[in-house]
């Protein structure tokens, strides 16, 4: 029998792209299924397919990647609605297309309580929860960082480079505040450049490099205005790392140590400042500050039981 | 029992390829196959109009309607293509495949389906089980590059060499008179030829007067051509471009010596060393060496070399006729790479996106553009700029003895390439920059200059990786970069160092041993000052914006003096894929000519370094075949080969060492 799981993506098959890898690390080996992509911020044009087939080639071989179209007639066992927050910005067209989607699914995955929700409110169905969990390699035990660094404030950003994300502005408030010139900020080759600030832009790093790049750093920034689940935010507590996000419900969802978190909740150059103070203070660094162990047995357990109830007669 | 494979063969030039096909039914009976009747239009017969090629096209559609394959096995031959790339379209295949044979993917004369919108038209509508054959790699070569990769290379059909050879005092030029032959080339040659002592003689149609040759205007008899050509001293082949000759082949068969261009198809018939092979751009004095020398070689020798050639031409037709339809290697990556071919090479494609080429569109088009259908069918326009005739001689560069090279996907496709990307914290990417570092990663270890203790200067290192791969070795490293206040855009795209923090990279070194192990300083790569021995000295990508072309190849030299005995210099370059007349410069950036590599080769050669070039550039894997268009932004797919200004650009590797004893 052939399961057929629908994930539904956004502009971006990064962070998406990590939570499908994993569902799908976890599913038999022998792949009895396949994995129509539904683009729900999509263009009619085959624009969108091809970047995500392009991004997506090294752990979806041997899957058929369909324009998002394609996929309302596509009848599906399982859709995976992963990024809620940009359904927000979709298109009438789009949205009947997840709706029809979604209807004719036996099962939704959400990713968190706050996406659940928000799918029964507007597709009319109930999403189980099934949260992301990172690669095998953020489990690898971190050094620890019982002692401050010496030298510069060392910040590392990974994830989307998007107006949604607010990293942008978050640089632009720290270059302007009074600690620009004692931070030193890692982020992804297409950060933009702002004038006195050290940026040091990486590359497509492997999984394992960029967690040796976070090991090195003293804390991590995710100053995204909403997110589905937050995975960056996750992954740093998981290498012991203090970060500075927004302060969104969904972090608290999942039962996350809050003295690790510091929360700024707008760009201003004096309170960006503060949150970096605060954040590299002794008592926040902790070797490990998440064991991330009760949300994957949460995700395998409803995975197991979607594709259980989905293979079903 | 197994089935003969059958071979039909269709034919529309009869008495031109009268002997192609003779030869090509011996072959097929040799390789155990049969040649099932060679039918087809005559299109030779004199008056026939335009319109009696459609006749020849409904004509096609019948025949092939009429005579179907009966097994995956069997294969029709389309001799000669009427409509030139269209007949790709044209025909469609039965059980078996269909094979058209291309003679010269540029016409030497005016021939219909050769252009760009017929190009575009069969690249994109060409049927699966249709294949396009030619008869040398320089043609292979071309129409890789055109963007059929599919395409398979068959040497011409030959028979079996047999001297009768009766060595005359005529040096005969035959065949008739094409726009490709090279007028000015004869006109020097035939007085120095006459002086020599030999005779001068042309024989084919319209052929113009040439000084210093006696021309025997008129259509030739087979009789006539094999009686002209058993009398000869030698065959020349005077062209201006080249693929292959079937004038070459019948002159091999019978052990009679022929001079030619290189990149045509005599290397494959009298071996590499053949004294008959004459550089690209020789003048006539060249020209009269090559006759000269070979004119004095013994019968034997000659039949010796064709006779190996023979039995590679069985050997080949044989392993092809034999190859089943469905299941070949070649069916699969055909059906492969269609699936990932888009686009058609459409003119107007070139004015839409010069258009968005100007620099007001914003970062969010640009990649919308580049990744689009638009962009995809200004592929095919940039390809067509491309000119490399003559560069492959050597095969395709690898990995596993690097020389100075140039960037293909193959070798990004090496595990070894995995393994030094995986040193830099990625996974292996078609992207030229990534290649760079690989490269020079690998040749340094190559030269034994990767160890403990070993020293290494980088300059213009701006905020690349490799000092920390250094450091993360063993190695010390000095890092330069140029000063700030001169560093300009370098500064403002973050890509420019002026401290050792800058280069600091922690997922792939530790930072006490990167610290303990690299320094920094400002360095003029146009005045060298103060510098030591080293064992290794590298740049990527940064002597062609030195100012200037020479100045580039001028810091190439100088920093030779800094090398340690057997140590290693690497500097990659811009390398130029169009023909230009001379090295281009941009102001900020030059494109280095292979002519420029070439002589700075002979020049270390002579100072007593080492450098070996191979030139190959390669079109075999579709990141070979994709240039990124101007406004590319570098995150593209495939990023090896790069449209900048008025060139075609690709990385290329300049591998110097100096000699451990000298």
């Amino acid at each position: 029998m052939t399961l057929r799981i629908n994930a539904t993506y956004a502009q971006s098959a990064v962070g998406t792209g990590t939570y499908t890898r994993n569902i799908m690390r976890v599913l038999p080996e022998a792949r009895p299924w396949t994995l129509p992509a539904v683009l729900t911020r999509g263009h009619p044009v085959a624009f969108w397919t091809r970047r995500i087939a392009e991004e997506s080639s090294s752990w979806l071989s041997g899957t058929t990647i369909h324009p998002y179209w394609c996929t309302s007639s596509a009848r599906s066992d399982i859709v995976s609605v992963l990024d809620f927050v940009q359904y927000r910005e979709a298109t009438a067209v789009e949205r009947s297309l997840l709706r029809r989607a979604t209807r004719r699914a036996r099962n939704v995955l959400a990713l968190s309580a706050t996406v659940a929700e928000e799918i029964d409110a507007d597709l009319g169905r109930r999403g189980v929860i099934a949260p992301p969990f990172p690669d095998p390699e953020w489990y690898i035990p971190a050094p620890g960082k019982q002692v401050p660094r010496k030298g510069r404030i060392r910040i590392v950003y990974w994830g989307g480079v998007h107006a949604r994300k607010g990293i942008s502005e978050f640089l632009l408030a720290t270059s302007r505040s009074d600690m620009a010139a004692d931070v030193e900020v890692y982020c992804p080759r297409d950060t933009p450049h702002v004038p006195g600030l050290r940026l040091h832009r990486y590359g497509d790093l492997t999984s394992k490099a960029l967690v040796r790049l976070v090991d090195s750093c003293d804390l991590s920034v995710y100053p995204s205005s909403e997110e589905g689940f937050g995975l960056p935010v996750f992954e740093s507590l998981l290498r012991g790392l203090p970060v500075i996000s927004k302060p969104l419900l969904v972090y608290e969802e999942f039962a996350m140590p809050s003295s690790a978190r510091v929360h700024v909740k707008s760009d201003e150059p004096d309170e960006v400042s503060q949150a970096i103070r605060d954040a590299v203070q002794p008592h926040r660094l902790t070797p490990k500050m998440l064991l991330w162990r009760p949300t994957q047995r949460q995700a395998l357990a409803s995975l197991t039981q979607a594709i259980a109830e989905a293979m079903a007669p | 029992m197994n089935r003969r494979p059958v071979l039909r063969v269709h034919n529309c030039l009869p008495s031109s390829l009268a002997h192609y096909c003779q030869s090509l039914a011996d072959l097929v009976d040799l390789a155990g196959g049969r040649v099932q009747g060679v039918y087809g239009v005559d299109l030779e017969v004199p008056g026939r109009s335009s319109l009696r090629k459609l006749g020849v096209a409904a004509r096609i559609l019948f025949e092939q309607r009429r005579t179907p394959g009966r097994s995956s096995q069997d294969r029709l031959l389309v001799a000669w293509p009427a409509f030139g790339y269209l007949d790709l379209i044209l025909w469609r295949p039965g059980a078996g495949r269909v094979a058209v044979v291309l003679h010269d993917p540029l016409a030497l004369r005016r021939q219909r389906g050769l252009g760009v919108l017929s190009r575009g038209l069969a690249r994109s509508y060409s049927a699966e089980g249709v294949e396009l054959v030619v008869h040398s790699a320089a043609a292979l070569e071309h129409v890789h590059r055109l963007g059929f990769p599919t395409a398979v290379q068959l040497p011409l059909p030959m028979r079996q060499p047999s001297s009768k050879w009766t060595r005359g005092r005529s040096i005969v030029v035959l065949g008739q008179y094409k726009a490709a032959r090279d007028l000015k080339l004869l006109g020097d040659l035939g007085p120095r030829l006459e002086a020599a002592g030999l005779l001068p003689e042309i024989w084919g149609r319209g052929w113009p007067e040439v000084s210093g040759w006696k021309v025997h205007e008129g259509h030739l008899s087979e009789a006539e051509f094999d009686r002209v050509l058993h009398c000869s001293a030698a065959v020349l082949l005077p062209y201006t471009r080249l693929f292959q000759s079937d004038v070459a082949v019948r002159a091999a068969e019978a052990g009679v010596p022929v001079v030619g261009q290189e990149g045509s198809n005599l290397t494959e018939l009298y071996g590499r060393n053949w004294p008959g092979v004459v550089a690209a751009g020789a003048n006539a004095s060249h020209w009269l060496d090559a006759i000269l020398s070979v004119v004095s070689r013994a019968p034997t020798e000659v039949i010796e070399r064709t006779d190996r050639r023979y039995e590679e031409v069985v050997a080949e037709w044989s392993n092809w006729l034999h190859d089943s339809a469905d299941g070949s290697p070649l069916a699969e990556k055909e059906r492969t790479i269609r699936r990932v071919q888009s686009g058609m090479g459409l003119r107007w494609a070139k004015r839409i996106v010069r258009t968005a080429e100007l620099r007001r569109l914003s970062a969010r088009v640009r990649p919308l553009l580049h990744r689009s259908t638009v962009a995809a069918a200004l592929q095919s326009v940039l390809l067509d700029r491309i000119d490399v005739v003559g560069y492959n001689s050597l095969g395709p560069p690898g990995l596993d003895r690097v020389v100075s090279q140039t960037c293909t996907a193959a070798q990004i496709l090496e595990p070894r390439y995995e393994a030094w990307a995986k040193q830099l914290g990625e996974t292996p990417r078609f992207h030229r920059k990534q290649w760079e570092y690989v490269v020079i990663l690998e040749a340094a270890r190559q030269a034994d200059v990767l160890h403990e203790g070993a020293s290494a200067v980088g300059f213009g290192v701006g905020t690349e990786p490799l000092p920390a791969v250094l450091a993360s070795l063993g190695v010390d490293v000095l890092a330069t970069d140029q000063a700030p206040e001169k560093a300009g855009h370098w500064s403002r795209r973050s890509e420019h160092a002026s401290e050792v923090a800058a280069l600091e990279k922690p997922w792939i070194c530790r930072s006490e041993q990167f610290y303990q192990r690299v320094q920094f300083r400002q360095a003029d790569m146009n005045r060298l000052l103060g510098f030591g021995l080293y064992d290794l000295v590298w740049s990527a990508c940064a002597i062609e914006h030195l100012g200037s072309p020479s100045a580039g190849l001028k810091f190439v030299r100088e920093s030779l003096k800094l090398l340690a005995p057997g140590g290693l210099a690497v500097h990659t370059t811009e390398f130029e894929l169009t023909r230009t007349e001379k090295t281009a410069d941009y102001g900020h950036c030059a494109v280095y000519r292979l002519s420029d590599l070439t002589q700075l080769c002979e020049e270390v050669t002579e100072a007593g370094f080492e450098m070996e070039i191979n030139p190959y550039v390669a079109f075999e894997h579709a990141a070979d075949r994709s240039i990124a268009p101007p406004f590319s932004r570098g995150d593209e797919q495939f990023h090896l080969k790069l449209a900048l200004y008025e060139s075609i650009t690709t990385s290329f590797a300049i591998i110097i060492r100096r000699l451990s004893q000298s």
